[in-house]
């Protein structure tokens, strides 16, 4: 569970985030709403522990978190040997479970492409396969679905919905209006100037 | 909010510039006392003619590492949720890194004692000595890591490990007639600085905001 207690966060005198609370439980599907400069990008980092709240607490009690936050960049080697390195900080799944999610997401054919000829969407379909090919059991996602075509957004939205499904906690934050109906969410939250609205 | 993409600014580029040029007075320094220490026999004296070899290493080595250092970092954001402890990761992997390139030069100084026909234990034990630097410099660069810059400790392992040998074989190349070995020193200087970025930028780099 993730209990966000009060929170608030000053950088450079400015709130970032002011008086948040909020409770996630375990295999909910949260949608964090808000224009850009809202907050929802630093809730998310918070909840990710990249960054200590100002006042306030936060705790968070699942084990493993795939994170994607700010834009897809990896190293300049191949898209499988970027997901085999990240896979080799913990050693917890095979090389055939890397190559299952590349098919998952359509980038099975690319795998030895190297990253510097992917486009942008398909970088983002990289970013989202590291945040959940070691079954990770919270999934922190900023603006998941952004450079993806149509069909894509399809296979990210049915994705997220199957690991939902298989009992995965996910957080995404979108300003994406139209794609929230599709996804099987459990709670929606509306951010404006750091708060929750 | 997005995070900026660094790039090596201009104070950067000086700092780096200005370790640079203290290698070149510093290492042979080093390897003077050091000999004198070992009792080895082989007077480290640094011949004014290789201040060319020098700068050309110099320029080489920073046109190599300039186009590529935007890239090597953002992937910081998938490793920190895997890594319990970032810091000694990091360090972890420098030190881990530093070892393998110390196999590599070791392998270096055999091939270029064959080439020169030098006692191969002394090249070999003098090789390990220098290692000590070297890991000093490695403990430096990944604190710099954490604390400064990636970019910098970049440039100073990548300048450390080729100025090492360098300035080390400087005094087998100091006769007018062996241009051809100073070109095939460099050249393989510079295949190896080349396998080290590789090494570099494959060992994930991490940067706090």
């Amino acid at each position: 569970m993730i209990k966000i207690n009060n929170v608030s966060k000053q950088l450079k005198n400015r709130n970032i985030l002011t008086n948040v609370s909020l409770d996630i439980n375990q295999n909910e599907m949260v949608i964090i709403q808000g224009h850009n400069g809202s907050g929802k990008t630093m809730l998310l980092r918070l909840i990710a522990g990249f960054i200590q709240p100002s006042t306030g607490t936060v705790s968070n009690d699942f084990s493993s978190i795939g994170v994607i936050i700010e834009k897809p960049e990896f190293l300049n080697i191949s898209g499988l040997e970027n997901l085999k390195y990240l896979a080799n900080i913990n050693n917890i799944i095979k090389e055939e479970d890397i190559l299952s999610c590349l098919k998952d997401l359509d980038l099975y054919n690319d795998r030895n492409l190297n990253v510097r000829k992917y486009s942008l969407g398909m970088k983002q379909k990289l970013a989202i396969i590291q945040s959940y090919m070691e079954n990770q059991n919270l999934l922190l996602l900023d603006e998941p679905f952004i450079a993806l075509d149509k069909s894509s957004i399809s296979t990210v939205v049915s994705l997220l919905n199957s690991l939902k499904e298989k009992g995965k906690t996910i957080v995404i934050a979108t300003h994406d209006n139209h794609l929230v109906s599709q996804l099987h969410h459990t709670k929606m939250i509306e951010m404006e100037n750091g708060e929750i609205v | 909010m997005r995070m900026k993409i660094k790039t090596i600014t201009l104070s950067e580029k000086i700092l780096s510039i200005f370790f640079i040029i203290s290698q070149i007075y510093i290492y042979p320094m080093i390897g003077e006392y050091q000999d004198i220490y070992l009792g080895f026999n082989t007077k480290l004296n640094f011949p004014q003619e290789n201040y060319m070899v020098y700068l050309i290493t110099i320029i080489l080595i920073t046109i190599l590492v300039q186009s590529k250092s935007v890239s090597l970092i953002n992937i910081s954001n998938y490793i920190k949720p895997r890594c319990k402890n970032l810091n000694l990761y990091i360090i972890l992997k420098t030190t881990l890194f530093i070892l393998k390139l110390q196999f590599l030069k070791i392998l270096f100084d055999m091939f270029l004692s064959i080439i020169f026909k030098i006692n191969i234990n002394i090249i070999i034990i003098s090789s390990l000595s220098f290692s000590l630097s070297i890991i000093i410099i490695s403990i430096l660069a990944s604190l710099i890591n954490i604390f400064i810059n990636p970019n910098i400790s970049y440039y100073i392992i990548i300048v450390s490990a080729i100025f090492q040998p360098l300035t080390k074989y400087s005094i087998f190349i100091s006769s007018e007639n062996d241009f051809i070995l100073k070109i095939i020193i460099i050249t393989t200087l510079i295949i190896l600085s080349i396998f080290i970025k590789k090494e570099y930028i494959s060992r994930g780099y991490y940067q706090y905001d």
